[in-house]
């Protein structure tokens, strides 16, 4: 018997709702993603083409998913079915939402684990190097089940009690993180060049590939086309008002894709390094950014910290989205699911962490897939992230498709 | 069959009358203009030009 509506839990405040919903579309890409195009793309005129974007696309879209999750008040695949009458092929769309959830989070939780490792760096490996960091197993194996144990700890504790509470608590802390990083970097000399480089407004910059660009942000950064707003969705009461509630989504995760970059680019200026390393910056330069400033210690460990909630509290929406198919559909507990399946997610996400030098069958398949590799990746991990990011439905909407493919190259 | 307008009804429950003036609007995106754009990516991509 499937569970009904009325056993469905809810959230218990709009913004427990609001802070998880945006958790969710706050992911690692919108640390590093968007300032890099806004600073690439004219500063404050791809700014204003996101904008437009995100409120003539990216709402409406958004709106869509939630008031079909919340009319349904099913996970994705019991949704489609429910407004579909069952028997139809779009279930395979809420089939894929469910499956792209579950590969994502196997890959995804590996960069994460990184994220946690060089918050700690300083302990656990204070002289090795990016290369040399990613390529030793023990490690990153261990680090990339600290992050799924913590993530599957949010899960199990349910969505008011666990997704929720939890959002509370961890998308203020991002905040004041931050705000933090924000006040060292402007505070530096030769910050201005840096804010101006973001900042102000450079037509000429904007190009056909641009507009893509922000309209692919816009429709990627709020975790749509995944599922996890439908699900998100399937937990709201009927008296919210999706309209307000999604809008201050929308404007949240803006606002923190914002910020970042008010954070990196001075920085980055200041200290001299390139402001279009791009995929690299994350693991690469901007470590040694850090090394160069004052309190340049602090702000590598506030940094790295910030990423991995940011990564936290999207890998959250990942998992639920898959849990959620599981209690609805096949009527699992909450913690069954949460465990068999992350426990499958551990062991799908070896592979990916040893693919970037610790084991040379997942590191280099071109034993497989000849010289030029599967869609140019000869990794575990770059096929995944290829498959689901570039040709797949979750759409480039965490690591925006392999933006940290140029630090591991 | 399930469209625009079941989630513009879903969305007037629980809207303020503020939002509610706005929902028109926004079912109009959601009927013609994401089908649009969502097409437009995929045959983007089909035809290489994404």
């Amino acid at each position: 018997m499937e569970a009904t509506s009325a056993d469905r839990e809810q959230w218990g405040s709009r913004i427990g709702f609001v802070l998880a919903a945006a958790g969710s579309a706050i992911g690692l890409g919108n640390i590093w993603r968007f300032p890099y195009l806004a600073g690439e793309g004219g500063g404050g005129a791809f700014v204003l083409i996101y904008l437009l974007c995100v409120v003539l696309i990216g709402m409406p879209y958004l709106y869509a998913e939630l008031s079909l999750g919340r009319n349904s008040q099913r996970n994705p695949v019991g949704a489609i079915k429910s407004i579909t009458g069952g028997g139809s092929a779009w279930i395979l769309v809420g089939g894929f939402c469910v499956l792209a959830g579950f590969v994502i989070l196997s890959y995804y939780s590996v960069v994460a684990g990184w994220a946690v490792g060089y918050a700690v760096k300083d302990i656990i490996a204070p002289t090795m190097g990016f290369q040399e960091f990613a390529a030793s197993p023990g490690m990153v194996i261990a680090l990339l089940g600290v992050f799924l144990l913590l993530t599957f700890l949010v899960v199990v504790g349910g969505v008011e009690e666990g997704i929720e509470r939890w959002a509370k608590i961890l998308l203020p802390i991002l905040l004041v993180l931050i705000l933090l990083i924000i006040f060292r970097a402007v505070t530096l000399d030769g910050a201005l060049e840096g804010l101006t480089f973001y900042l102000v407004p450079d037509f000429s910059a904007i190009t056909f590939d641009l507009v893509i660009a922000a309209l692919g942000q816009a429709f990627f950064t709020l975790s749509l086309g995944m599922g996890a707003m439908i699900t998100y969705g399937s937990y709201l009461p009927k008296r919210e008002d999706i309209a307000i509630s999604g809008a201050y989504v929308v404007v949240f995760n803006t606002l923190i894709a914002l910020m970042a970059g008010l954070m990196i680019f001075p920085a980055i200026f200041a200290m001299g390094a390139d402001p279009e390393a791009g995929p690299a910056l994350v693991f690469v330069v901007l470590p040694k950014v850090f090394a160069q400033m004052p309190l340049g210690g602090l702000v590598s460990v506030l940094f790295f910290l910030l990423l991995s909630i940011a990564a936290l509290t999207s890998s959250i929406s990942l998992l639920e989205v898959v849990v959620s198919y599981f209690v609805d559909e096949q009527q699992w507990s909450r913690q069954k699911s949460v465990w068999l399946i992350g426990g499958v997610v551990f062991l799908m996400a070896i592979p990916s962490a040893l693919s970037q030098g610790a084991s040379g069958a997942f590191s280099d398949m071109s034993y497989l897939f000849g010289e030029s590799g599967l869609f140019g990746q000869n990794n575990f991990l770059g096929i995944l992230d290829y498959l689901i990011g570039t040709a797949g439905c979750g759409g480039p909407t965490l690591p925006p498709t392999s933006w940290w493919r140029g630090a591991v190259s | 069959m399930w469209g625009a307008d079941s989630a513009a009804n879903e969305l007037v429950e629980g809207s303020s009358v503020m939002t509610q003036g706005l929902i028109d609007g926004w079912t109009f995106m959601m009927r013609y203009v994401i089908p649009v754009v969502v097409f437009g990516i995929v045959m983007g991509y089909v035809f290489g030009i994404l």
